[in-house]
């Protein structure tokens, strides 16, 4: 009965690709939730730099730390997270 | 009562979302099993405890039996050590930042009969209200733009005035006030809930409106005693339907739980105990413990003799340990210290490992934006000990050595349920509160502070930013960046 809300291993496959790619430091995703952000999958802040966010859409949302290498891929990185978010 | 009345309240607790937690038809508080481990660990071995404090310096959530050993502690050099170890645990964990927060009381009405409550149904002195719309934001608009409140509980009674629509409605109207102040503005950025027990779907519905975290105290552990003080022809008076309920709202997907045992009712050892069973069930099913645990203690109501007549009232001393014991069991969790008590026993406990505490609270309905000072216990549910201003609070909290925080930044990216409760456990929070802490209370002495908080404010505030420029200089760079923006009149900027 954990609560996890997401489960999806390709989905955390994938973040943990895109961490050692891009070196982006924690990497995770979180859900909008009224105003604020609940975390749903990903791997946790560690550099403790300040997060940076990019919207995947309406309900989701991709944190990391290091932001830099990741920024010029952004638009195959959301599209790719957006088909394994909805996968199921 | 009213058949609309009735019909609500027979519509209320629904049976399958009590017995699929439980195991074996028994819910997790096996009554004499708390009381052997509490016997058999008296007179516990001082090596033993040493081990145990270890333990908790580790982050560890302790067994019932060690548990139980520490509630047997006696000899005053080793209380001494706890406390060392309890103010340990605490920086550990979340560094040397304290959160403050209002209780903001939406109404009094209530169908429960609780013996110890002053709202409860038959107390004819109490006069009744239930803030509207327009109420709230009035109040909202006290607490965020002239007190500068961040972070509030908001407090719900247990009747159909009240339902979930009415609780949405009323934390939707809370997060849209934003008031202009000195440079930035004033805004409520966590409101947590303390409510009654709620169905799933209900909790999905908070969840979504995007509460903080969602707060039921079980009262007492205690079965018989339970049974006693809540009239089996109430709601409340259910007791597996209240302790399940942070089942349901782990399940519903509410992120952070808050705790707690009105002290007073029995005994404090065997609620202590109880506390710790609630966590260990949590952590076991959900992987994820408690975000708080409070310890109020029983204080005096209108109208309500069993306050009086009460046989387990919790000694100072007493108190101090059950805080110290709870430091040590549930090291990751915060600890809420409320404004119930008085500034002297706030004082000396702070240093226990206190976590959270509240200030300028009022907590007669209407209260904030109806400018009076004076308890009215009519409209109150009981009398608080210690009415200090956030602005005195905070000062004092200065000159001890404490920053206040007002972080909520968990909740700007999703640093929240099992991915805040790791980060609690390895450290990592403590080192983002000390961050976080530095730049809201900035925020804060720039926006509400009167000029000598300011002042004895800003000196800690110095010495803050030279720990985090000597221990962790690879942000010190960013946080300088941060700092300066804020003095520029920049707002909500966070690691």
């Amino acid at each position: 009965m954990e609560k996890e809300t997401c489960t999806s291993k390709k989905l955390m496959k994938f973040l943990e690709e895109i961490k050692k790619k891009y070196d982006t430091g924690g990497v995770w995703i979180s859900e909008k939730m009224g105003r604020r952000w609940s975390f749903y999958c990903g791997i946790q802040p560690f550099l403790l730099l300040p997060p940076a966010s990019f919207l995947l859409d309406d309900r989701f949302a991709l944190f990391c730390e290091k932001p830099e290498n990741l920024k010029r891929d952004i638009e195959n990185i959301r599209a790719k997270l957006k088909e394994l978010l909805y996968e199921n | 009562m009213t058949p609309t009345l009735k019909s609500w309240i027979e519509s209320r607790i629904k049976e399958d979302e009590i017995t699929k937690y439980m195991e074996n038809g028994r819910d997790f508080i096996n009554d004499e099993e708390i009381w052997e481990k509490i016997e058999k660990n008296e007179n516990p071995d001082p090596s033993w405890i040493r081990e145990i404090f270890q333990k908790s310096l580790n982050i560890e959530t302790l067994t019932p039996d060690e548990t139980a050993a520490l509630i047997n502690i006696d000899d005053p050099d080793l209380i001494e050590e706890m406390k060392e170890v309890a103010l340990k645990v605490k920086l550990k964990v979340y560094d040397n930042r304290i959160v403050t927060f209002a209780p903001l009381y939406l109404g009094n009405y209530c169908v429960n009969n609780c013996l110890y409550c002053g709202f409860r149904r038959d107390n004819y002195v109490i006069k009744r209200k239930v803030l509207t719309e327009e109420e709230i934001r009035r109040e909202t608009e006290v607490l965020a733009g002239e007190i500068g409140h961040k972070r509030l509980i908001v407090v719900y009674g247990e009747h159909p005035v009240m339902n979930v629509d009415y609780m949405t409605k009323s934390l939707e109207i809370i997060y849209d006030v934003k008031v202009p102040v000195r440079q930035g503005y004033g805004q409520i950025r966590r409101a947590n809930v303390n409510a009654p027990p709620l169905q799933i779907d209900e909790l999905k519905m908070l969840k979504e409106v995007g509460i903080g975290t969602y707060q039921v105290f079980q009262e007492t552990y205690h079965h018989e005693t339970y049974e006693k003080l809540h009239p089996q022809d109430t709601l409340k008076g259910n007791y597996q339907w209240r302790l399940y309920c942070m089942h349901r709202a782990l399940e519903a997907g509410v992120d952070d739980v808050g705790i707690g045992a009105l002290f007073g009712l029995y005994d404090w050892r065997f609620e202590v105990m109880g506390l710790l069973y609630h966590s260990i069930e949590l952590e076991k099913k959900f992987g994820i413990g408690p975000h708080t645990i409070s310890f109020p203690r029983l204080e005096p109501a209108a109208n309500t003799p069993f306050v009086q007549e009460t046989k387990y009232k919790v000694s100072n001393q007493d108190f101090e340990k059950l805080i110290l014991v709870l430091r040590l069991a549930v090291p990751y969790t915060g600890l809420i210290l409320t404004a119930r008590e008085p500034k002297e026993i706030r004082d000396r406990v702070i240093h226990y490992g206190v976590t959270q505490t509240d200030a300028s609270t009022k907590i007669g309905i209407g209260a904030y934006s109806d400018r009076y000072n004076k308890q009215e216990l009519e409209r109150q549910q009981f009398m608080i000990g210690d009415q200090r201003s956030l602005d005195e609070l905070i000062k004092d909290l200065a000159k001890m050595g404490y920053i206040t925080s007002f972080c909520t930044a968990g909740y700007r990216c999703g640093r929240t349920g099992k991915c805040i409760m790791d980060l609690l456990r390895t450290g990592k929070e403590g080192r983002l509160c000390k961050l976080n802490a530095i730049l809201t209370f900035k925020e804060w002495l720039l926006d509400f502070a009167s000029p000598e908080t300011q002042k004895i404010g800003q000196i800690l505030i110095e010495r803050e930013i030279q720990e985090i420029k000597e221990k962790m200089p690879h942000v010190y760079p960013k946080l300088m960046e941060y700092y300066r923006r804020i003095e520029n009149g920049e707002r909500d900027l966070y690691f």
